[in-house]
């Protein structure tokens, strides 16, 4: 320190921060007990330690007068710890939180009516071109008066599906089922109806937008099985997604054109949305980390024009404008299958899909 | 060799070579454990299941908070330490001096009560990614409490004649470790809610 300090009288305010770090340490314990949000204990607590550091340094560190040299030494290294910080507060904005991420879906909003199709159980969707397609026809859009319906259907008999006897091996699961559930990766209903395929317009749609999708879809973990199988939306429509479990579960998406999602859910009744910036050219796997036998499918699509099939095998994709389109349907088992249709105003058109 | 400006402060920084060098060295050690600290964000918010993770054991929040108070004592008992130094008085700083260092070895006892308790319930860094972090973090921190405590323990055994011949240099000395040991207690401010109370 330098000369002509007044040393006595410092030795009176280490006494009072003193007893003010006292107070804090029990103001921090007090205010955990408090039932805040997480956020706001995380903030609470912070900042009174932030406080007490402040007052450690300034008093008991002298740094209430120091030399310029030690400020810039601090405000230096200060920043780079700012930096080591915010490295994975970044990566984790970045990814599929959405706090970022809110800016310019693809698909903008027009003044173009369109509905979404989600009639029963189906879903619709949209994907980009695949490179085995026939070339794209153009459309120029028009009054959406046509719709597409039909059947997909696997030729022959099905392979058997296992029962998922992998769920025996944890109990919180095993007693959620009286018998053991048979894998859903292949669903055949009678006389070959197949059940989760998606159906969706892979071409003849380029150049169009769309109205967003607002409706939200579901998406949940119950029983140790996700619900629904297979799941199709639209850019930037919220997906709710639940734990109906009072086990630990995560949902770990892999989108290929989407930032990766892994969210844990470890208590029942957790929900969090989601929604996709991009639209996927395939549907992609959802699965759960620790229940390996959950799996589910979600597709992305720019558009409205999506489906899933559903227990009778069955799609529909209404309010089509006139025009000729790539229609593909696409099993995570069984793989994808293209057709070209053309459509007229006010027709409905009906379209067979047969797997073999 | 002889080190200059150990007790006079040198004209363009304005401090001591000890103090500069001390505060280089804390600058050094924000990194060390911001690092760290950054560790532990980084596996926090990408942990599926952080909850299920911190609740394997439950940690002992009435004996960290001791830990807390016995820290900032030290603290006051440092400060003064050096204080009495610059009032002239030898003998009481000293006495503040080993005050420090029982408060140093007191923490440390608390901390090996706190290990003790879980190593013997099993809960090592290996079980999770949580105490993964909380022995690195509580370990890293109670080798700095130790490293401090034989700076102390040298000085009111060895060190102290030094004021009698050159009193400005040795209250610099005892400031600088006090620098240090303010440091130590200001990370135990952090790591203290960040692991047992968030």
């Amino acid at each position: 320190m330098s000369a002509g300090h007044d040393v006595a009288k410092e030795v009176k305010i280490y006494l009072k921060v003193f007893a003010a770090l006292a107070v804090l340490t029990v103001v921090t314990v007090g205010v955990a007990e408090i039932e805040f949000t997480v956020g706001l204990a995380i903030a609470v607590a912070l900042l009174v330690a932030s406080v007490k550091a402040t007052i450690v340094g300034l008093f008991f560190m002298h740094l209430k007068a120091e030399r310029s040299f030690t400020y810039w030494t601090l405000v230096l290294t200060a920043f780079f710890f700012v930096v080591l910080l915010a490295l994975p507060l970044w990566h984790y904005y970045d990814g599929n939180n959405s706090l970022l991420s809110s800016s310019s879906p693809p698909a903008k909003a027009t003044t173009t009516t369109q509905d979404d199709s989600s009639s029963g159980d189906a879903s619709s969707e949209v994907t980009k071109p695949a490179e085995d397609l026939p070339p794209a026809p153009v459309n120029t859009g028009g009054p959406k008066t046509a719709t597409f319906k039909g059947v997909v259907t696997l030729k022959g008999d099905p392979p058997k599906m296992r029962p998922l006897i992998q769920i025996k091996g944890n109990a919180d699961c095993a007693t959620l089922h009286d018998s053991l559930p048979i894998s859903q990766q292949v669903v055949v209903r009678d006389g070959g109806k197949l059940v989760n395929a998606f159906v969706y317009v892979t071409r003849g749609l380029e150049g169009q937008t769309f109205e967003k999708a607002t409706e939200k879809k579901f998406f949940d973990q119950k029983a140790c099985i996700y619900s629904p199988h297979a799941l199709g939306l639209q850019v930037g429509q919220p997906l709710e997604i639940s734990n109906s479990d009072a086990t630990l579960h995560n949902v770990h998406m892999f989108p290929k054109k989407n930032k990766e999602v892994n969210r844990g859910q470890p208590k029942q009744g957790m929900t969090f949305t989601q929604t996709f910036r991009r639209a996927e050219a395939k549907p992609f796997k959802v699965k759960c980390d620790v229940h390996p036998w959950m799996n589910a499918w979600i597709g992305v699509f720019d558009h409205p024009y999506h489906a899933v099939t559903g227990e009778d095998g069955s799609f529909e994709l209404p309010k089509i404008p006139a025009g000729t389109y790539t229609l593909t349907t696409w099993h995570e088992k069984l793989g994808q299958k293209n057709q070209q249709i053309t459509i007229a105003d006010g027709e409905t058109k009906e379209v067979s899909f047969e797997y073999e | 060799m002889e080190i200059p400006y150990v007790a006079t402060e040198r004209p363009d920084t304005g401090l001591t070579n000890a103090k500069m060098g001390i505060w280089l060295f804390l600058a050094s050690e924000i990194m060390l454990f911001g690092a760290l600290f950054s560790t532990y964000v980084f596996m926090r918010i990408a942990a599926p299941n952080w909850e299920e993770m911190t609740s394997v054991a439950q940690l002992n929040v009435p004996l960290a908070m001791i830990n807390t108070f016995v820290l900032i004592t030290s603290s006051v008992t440092m400060v003064m330490a050096w204080a009495h130094l610059k009032m002239n008085n030898p003998a009481k700083s000293n006495v503040y001096l080993i005050l420090t260092f029982l408060c140093g070895i007191g923490f440390m006892i608390i901390k090996a009560i706190e290990y003790t308790g879980k190593i013997s319930h099993d809960v090592l860094p290996s079980t999770n990614n949580f105490y993964g972090i909380y022995y690195t973090l509580t370990g890293l921190h109670g080798l700095h409490v130790v490293g401090g405590m034989i700076v102390m323990a040298y000085f009111f055994l060895f060190g102290k004649r030094m004021f009698k011949t050159e009193p400005e240099r040795y209250a610099g000395r005892i400031e600088v470790t006090g620098l240090y040991w303010h440091f130590v207690d200001l990370v135990w401010i952090f790591l203290f809610p960040v692991l047992y109370l968030m």
